[in-house]
């Protein structure tokens, strides 16, 4: 193969698997966010008083899309999209397509999950305000995972994109 | 055991409202209190910290004025939670039986409707008191039709009418059951209405009535049918026992321990607290039709109890014998 059109391939692979990354991590956060914001609505309309201690839980599922954009960002910087040349073969490239593609459903489900689990928390702060703190750990567990996927994001776009790092 | 639905996030919001309006549903305990009092009027002054406070007036001392306030309130709460539920069916389920009422006084002509309309609006009601069924469902029509015209006003045209009306009132409740699209409440009010049947069956005969006409007037009850057809031919309730099926067949037997006379309501509390046992289960929900139905179910028996005290205060009952008889809450 040609080495011009390899590069060219394996961009185009990487920039694809950023753009899943981003597109997938938006969607499940405003799915999270609006499974969240239904149950605080409701609560809201009986009790207003707990707008402040609702409004974390609420946008605790959008941060996956924060973490969605971080790893798509990355993906651009290390592609040459933003900064830089890219000189990578098409293996990298198919690569870090794998990589956006499945940090992005980890932050999709995550989000989605955790918009579950915030509802439940606003629940429990419906029936017992004090217990506010609590209800916040529930989402907060399923955030652990959003990160841990977003760290193995980071990480494999680093190690792909410069293989010198690769030394154990 | 039925499962709940799942993935049901248009519910969110009415599920929200919910988590917020169960905290303000009496507690049992709160109730045992309200009971251990002496006047009404110390009922007056603790209600005043509940949701009910909004539906009281200064005065209402009478049995009408504490009905009025309790069925405003149950009703104002039922209607708010319909009109931000995607399904409508679930909180029929609990004003339905106000709509019958209505019915039964469009069946006898008596004009005015005062009662909370859901089902059966003004003019429904209006054409069924000129001898016009035709606008009511198609699952009661049949029944109505047979009483428009042909009832007189002595006891036993009375007791026909009563039957047929509790009859059309199961076979609707079932079906907006079956419009929730949702098993676990189709369950669950299949077992009410078998308890609702039995209770029915139970007082006719208490009352020297005869039980063949539960079996033309009464039916079609659904799977029903071959129990009520069964027991309305055996005339000692306690033998219905062996025949009943599940939790509801020990509930009966229970209450056969009872004092002869307190037999009836004994069997109608221990069935209550079978269905208000089942419907904590949805508690775990954070949002479906379920949820909203079970809170619903324990403003039910928030009403149920709150009127038993007040009857009870007013009429001057013992606080023990009322304390016996108050049913399990949900929260």
């Amino acid at each position: 193969m040609d080495h011009a059109l390899a590069v060219e391939i394996g961009r185009g692979l990487a920039i694809a698997g950023a753009g899943l990354a981003v597109g997938l991590g938006c969607c499940g956060s405003g799915k999270g966010i609006g499974i969240a914001s239904q149950a605080a609505a409701g609560v809201i309309s009986e009790k207003p008083d707990l707008f402040g201690q609702l409004l974390v839980m609420l946008a605790l599922p959008g941060t996956q899309g924060f973490y969605a954009f971080i790893t798509g960002i990355m993906i651009f910087m290390r592609t040459g999209l933003i900064a830089g040349e890219w000189q990578a073969s098409v293996s990298t490239g198919v690569a870090l397509f794998f990589v956006g593609l499945g940090v992005g459903l980890a932050q999709f489900v995550t989000a989605i999950w955790q918009g579950e689990a915030s509802a439940a928390g606003i629940a429990l702060v419906a029936r017992r305000q004090e217990e506010s703190g609590r209800a916040l750990l529930f989402p907060a567990m399923v955030e652990t995972y959003a990160v841990v996927a977003l760290l193995a994001g980071i990480l494999s776009i680093i190690w792909l994109t410069n293989p010198n790092l690769l030394t154990f | 055991m039925v499962a709940l639905t799942k993935n049901q996030n248009k519910w969110g919001f009415a599920c929200g409202r919910v988590s917020a309006l169960e905290g303000r549903l009496i507690s049992q305990e709160t109730f045992h209190i309200l009971a251990g009092l002496e006047k009404v009027k110390d009922i007056f002054n603790r209600l005043q910290e509940t949701a009910l406070r909004e539906h009281m007036t200064h005065g209402a001392l009478t049995w009408e004025d504490w009905s009025t306030v309790i069925d405003n309130y149950v009703h104002a709460t039922i209607l708010s939670l319909k009109q931000c539920s995607p399904n409508g069916a679930v909180s029929d389920l609990y004003s339905l039986s106000e709509d019958y009422l209505n019915l039964k006084r469009a069946v006898q002509n008596r004009g005015s409707f005062p009662f909370s309309k859901s089902q059966f609006d003004e003019n429904r009601l209006t054409e069924v008191a000129a001898g016009n069924p035709s606008l009511l469902p198609q699952i009661i029509r049949p029944a109505i039709s047979q009483l428009l015209g042909g009832l007189g006003t002595d006891d036993t045209d009375q007791f026909t009418l009563d039957v047929v009306l509790d009859g059309a009132f199961l076979r609707h409740y079932l079906h907006l059951a079956e419009q929730t699209e949702a098993p676990f409440i189709v369950e669950w009010v299949k077992q009410r209405v078998l308890g609702r049947a039995l209770v029915a069956l139970w007082r006719a005969l208490r009352a020297g009535q005869s039980l063949k006409t539960f079996q033309t007037h009464f039916l079609p009850l659904g799977e029903f049918n071959g129990l009520i057809t069964e027991i309305s031919v055996i005339a000692d309730p306690k033998a219905w026992g062996a025949l009943i099926p599940g939790r509801i067949g020990d509930l009966w037997l229970d209450s056969f321990e009872a004092a002869e006379d307190e037999q009836v309501s004994t069997f109608e509390t221990l069935l209550s607290n079978m269905l208000t046992d089942i419907a904590q289960r949805v508690k775990l929900q954070t949002a479906g039709p379920e949820r909203v139905a079970g809170y619903l179910w324990g403003l039910w028996v928030e009403a149920y109890n709150l009127k038993l005290i007040i009857s009870g205060k007013l009429n001057e009952l013992d606080s023990d014998l009322l304390k016996k008889r108050i049913r399990n809450t949900y929260v």
